[in-house]
């Protein structure tokens, strides 16, 4: 099994299914700074080779890619059933679970006037030189951009770019990084993940998450389910099969829900904690991942340039 | 016979691992389309991104192997050549931190200089206002760096400094003071040794990544690594590593045509040496020298340790004892092929039998000197084949990559103890009727034991300390500890890292001991 979601939360779940089919699991996972993009590489490079059954991402929008470049099959879980259709592929190669939000996370010492709630704080001046970001080459924060670009359109979104420069945003190897950046203080706010986020807050750190974009004329907080996929030709696809049905379980998602990531259950009628919001209580971003994975592809060249700059 | 194919199959074996990988990713990475082109250096050399990254490569290793240079030849002086109380142990304790991943001593770095660190709660904002902003860059990396390498220009000081023949410092004892006979003529003989080891801290500190990538400090491996995990183009994320390995090659060629670094080893003498007296100094210098040592060595060690608990301890003890040894089995079975291949390159290079023998000593010094990603890049390209399964999809890729990242730091090792064998001993066996590989089996490796133990011990623990190659090449669920923690590092709680750093750490100290203690029963039987 290759896994871009973070090792500390998918390691349980991994370790939970081995005790309770007896099927042994060997994985490899993502490190923070090439999140999503080192084992997702790693497939890529092992299309004729495959050595993996299954891939458990942690964003749909590079297992569309994968789709795209025939490393993935369809496989339609029972398990599946009872999540929504906006999360799961048409043709059934990869299937939502689990989601995460983009939130914005606040120090709650820093000395701000008003309180940063939408993305475009990171290119107000008011803000200058406070924020900090994920390398938009990696991880979620590639799918936020690209989700950006393609709700804004190419005009909006590379002045975007450019005012993050010009407003002297910091840019961290990781959304973990963002993460304890701002709760250390080293800036006021940062783009993170809900799992990021909530684990900060229970670590007892002087954060407070913010649910960017929330507004009438707000863009809507950006949504990334787990995303599980069967990978074409894998040497146990069997056993590749039962742990995806694993995985697209309402069980799993409880105890995701309930673990540090705090992620919110796509299945209705399961079990979360009080702090964690429902996913029909968000406004959230209205994408499309299949257009969202199409303008990363070619977003590429553009995120390779301006971080290079 | 052989002999030719003993030291042509070690020579092949080392070009088959090491040498073939990067030759084969260079081939592709100019073909584009199925047609030869060049588009992917011309672009490198096109964006001003690859420039500055070099420039800023280039900056981060100069300055820490002066600062390295600075800091080690000085203590390599007091630990070789003068009668400081403790020297032995002293010394040890400054080696400790090259035994770690390097990213392990910026998270204890961290732990100091980081906005909530032991700075802060000894002074209080002002100070870790300053001081953190300045870890988190060039000052940082090159401190965390600087200090991690301070052992290798030491260690080849006391090396230079010990090889100089007695009679030499004698003489010049008759009709000059300890300071001028140190500084005309002790230093500049050792000059050699000393500037190899600045050397070699510029081309590791080049070829790092995962310290400039904690610090957020960009250099030209941390493109690589990028290029290779977020652009979906291979050869792309080759031609990226070009450069570096460029650099590795002129620094190589330039260390083998003008400093000879060969002479100090092959002038290796009994051990005898004279040495500096320091009198009143002795003490007063003693407590420097441990001040020193608990601020840039024991500190950061200390500020980990302290971040976590036993709970945490055990907890990371109980979920990654395996990776613990499963790294040690890997490390071990790396060391002992690559003492075995050590051993047999550094008599192809000292007895200069065959004219490959400047070939090999330049290939395994190369290879070592070229960045664990690069290679790792490499290999992935040549074994990842549905044929080849058998060694990509086990750990055996993984021992090849430790086999021709570390063989020209085993065959460095050996080398000075297969030099101070007599000619006249192989002579002897030889007339005696022995065959060559019963020579080198029952006269000269039993004489270089001394050398061959070294090299184990050296080769084992460098694997044991690897990121890079684990990261990229083990197979699923066969990581190591090391490769383990960096993974874990995403959203895991600080305390369970810190654990996991103090569990390397205390490995690290573990093994060491037990390697200085049955080493001198080793090298005398």
């Amino acid at each position: 099994v290759y896994v871009s979601e973070d090792q500390v939360f998918s390691e349980p779940i991994l370790k939970d299914f081995e005790r309770e089919t007896g099927i042994t699991v060997h994985a490899i996972f993502d490190t923070e700074e090439a999140k999503s993009t080192g084992v997702m590489n790693r497939l890529i490079a092992e299309k004729g080779n495959p050595q993996a059954d299954v891939y458990w991402a942690n964003e749909p929008v590079r297992a569309e890619a994968l789709k795209k470049q025939g490393i993935t099959a369809a496989y339609v879980s029972a398990s599946a059933s009872g999540i929504p259709n906006e999360f799961r592929d048409a043709e059934g190669h990869w299937t939502g679970f689990s989601a995460r939000g983009r939130v914005m996370l606040v120090n709650k010492s820093a000395r701000l006037k008003t309180k940063p709630d939408s993305v475009l704080a990171y290119t107000d001046p008011r803000f200058r030189g406070r924020g900090v970001i994920a390398n938009p080459l990696f991880g979620t924060t590639t799918a936020y951009i690209a989700a950006l670009f393609t709700a804004w359109g190419d005009k909006k979104g590379n002045e975007f770019l450019d005012g993050l420069k010009r407003n002297d945003v910091k840019i961290s190897t990781s959304n973990g990084e963002t993460a304890d950046m701002v709760a250390s203080g080293e800036f006021d706010f940062g783009l993170a993940d809900t799992d990021d986020a909530v684990s900060r807050i229970r670590q007892g750190k002087p954060v407070e998450m913010i649910l960017p974009d929330q507004g009438n004329s707000g863009l809507g907080m950006l949504i990334l389910p787990n995303a599980a996929m069967i990978i074409r030709s894998g040497p146990h696809p069997d056993n590749g099969r039962r742990l995806i049905d694993y995985l697209l379980s309402k069980e799993t998602e409880r105890k995701l829900a309930f673990a540090d990531c705090a992620q919110i259950p796509l299945h209705p009628g399961v079990a979360t904690p009080a702090e964690l919001k429902s996913i029909d209580a968000i406004k959230a971003m209205n994408v499309d991942y299949h257009k969202v994975a199409n303008k990363m592809q070619e977003l590429q060249p553009v995120l390779n340039a301006w971080a290079g700059q | 016979v052989s002999q030719r194919i003993t030291l042509w199959a070690a020579f092949g074996t080392l070009c088959l691992i090491g040498i073939l990988p990067i030759g084969l990713m260079l081939a592709e990475s100019v073909f584009f389309n199925g047609a030869f082109d060049l588009i992917h250096y011309k672009r490198l050399l096109i964006e001003s991104a690859g420039w500055r990254l070099m420039g800023k490569t280039l900056l981060l290793a100069s300055l820490t192997a002066l600062f390295s240079t600075a800091v080690g030849a000085p203590l390599g002086v007091l630990f070789g050549k003068t009668d400081l109380p403790f020297r032995v142990p002293l010394a040890a304790f400054f080696i400790f931190p090259l035994l770690l991943p390097p990213y392990v001593t910026a998270v204890a770095w961290f732990r100091v200089f980081g906005r909530t660190g032991v700075l802060y709660k000894l002074i209080g904002d002002s100070a870790s206002e300053f001081v953190s902003p300045l870890f988190f860059g060039l000052p940082g990396c090159v401190w965390v760096l600087g200090l991690a390498f301070v052992p290798v220009p030491m260690l080849l000081t006391v090396v230079s400094l010990k090889a100089i023949p007695l009679r030499i410092e004698e003489a010049a004892r008759l009709f000059a003071p300890w300071s001028l006979v140190i500084n005309r003529i002790s230093l500049p003989i050792a000059r050699a040794g000393i500037l190899f080891g600045g050397i070699l801290v510029f081309v590791l500190a080049a070829g790092e990544f995962t310290v400039p990538a904690f610090l957020r400090y960009d250099t030209f491996p941390v493109l690589s690594f990028t290029r290779f995990a977020a652009s979906y183009d291979f050869s792309a994320a080759t031609a990226a590593a070009a450069p570096m390995a460029l650099i590795v090659f002129a620094i190589i060629a330039i260390e083998a045509r003008f400093l000879k670094g060969d002479q100090v080893s092959s002038r290796l003498n009994d051990g005898s040496s004279l040495s500096i007296p320091l009198r009143h100094l002795r003490w007063p210098v003693f407590a420097l020298i441990v001040l020193f040592l608990f601020a840039a060595v024991l500190s950061p060690i200390a500020a980990l340790v302290s971040d976590t608990n036993l709970r945490d301890v055990t907890t990371a003890f109980a979920q990654s004892s395996a990776s613990l040894y499963r790294g040690l089995f890997y490390s071990a079975t790396a060391a002992a092929l690559l003492t075995t291949l050590g051993f047999v390159l550094a008599w192809l290079v000292e007895r200069r039998t065959l004219p490959i023998c400047r070939a090999a000593e330049f290939t395994s010094l190369f290879l070592f000197a070229l960045p664990g990603t690069v290679l790792a890049i490499g290999l992935i390209q040549l074994w990842n084949r549905p044929a080849l399964n058998l060694i990509y999809a086990s750990p055996i890729l993984l021992v090849f990559a430790y086999i021709a990242q570390y063989a020209g730091l085993t065959m460095r090792l050996v080398r000075p103890s297969i030099a101070a064998i007599p000619n006249s001993m192989e002579e002897a066996g030889r007339m005696s009727g022995a065959g060559w590989i019963r020579r080198l089996s029952r006269i000269v490796a039993p004489l270089a034991i001394r050398g061959l133990t070294l090299s184990f011990v050296a080769a084992f623990l460098l694997c044991q300390r690897d990121v890079a190659l684990p990261l990229m090449l083990a197979p699923p669920g066969l990581e190591t500890l090391p490769a383990r923690t960096m993974t874990l590092m995403a959203n895991g709680s600080p305390s369970l890292i810190s654990a996991m750093c103090a569990l390397i750490v205390a490995g690290t100290a573990l093994t060491s001991a037990i390697s200085a203690a049955l080493f001198p029963a080793v090298t005398r039987t």
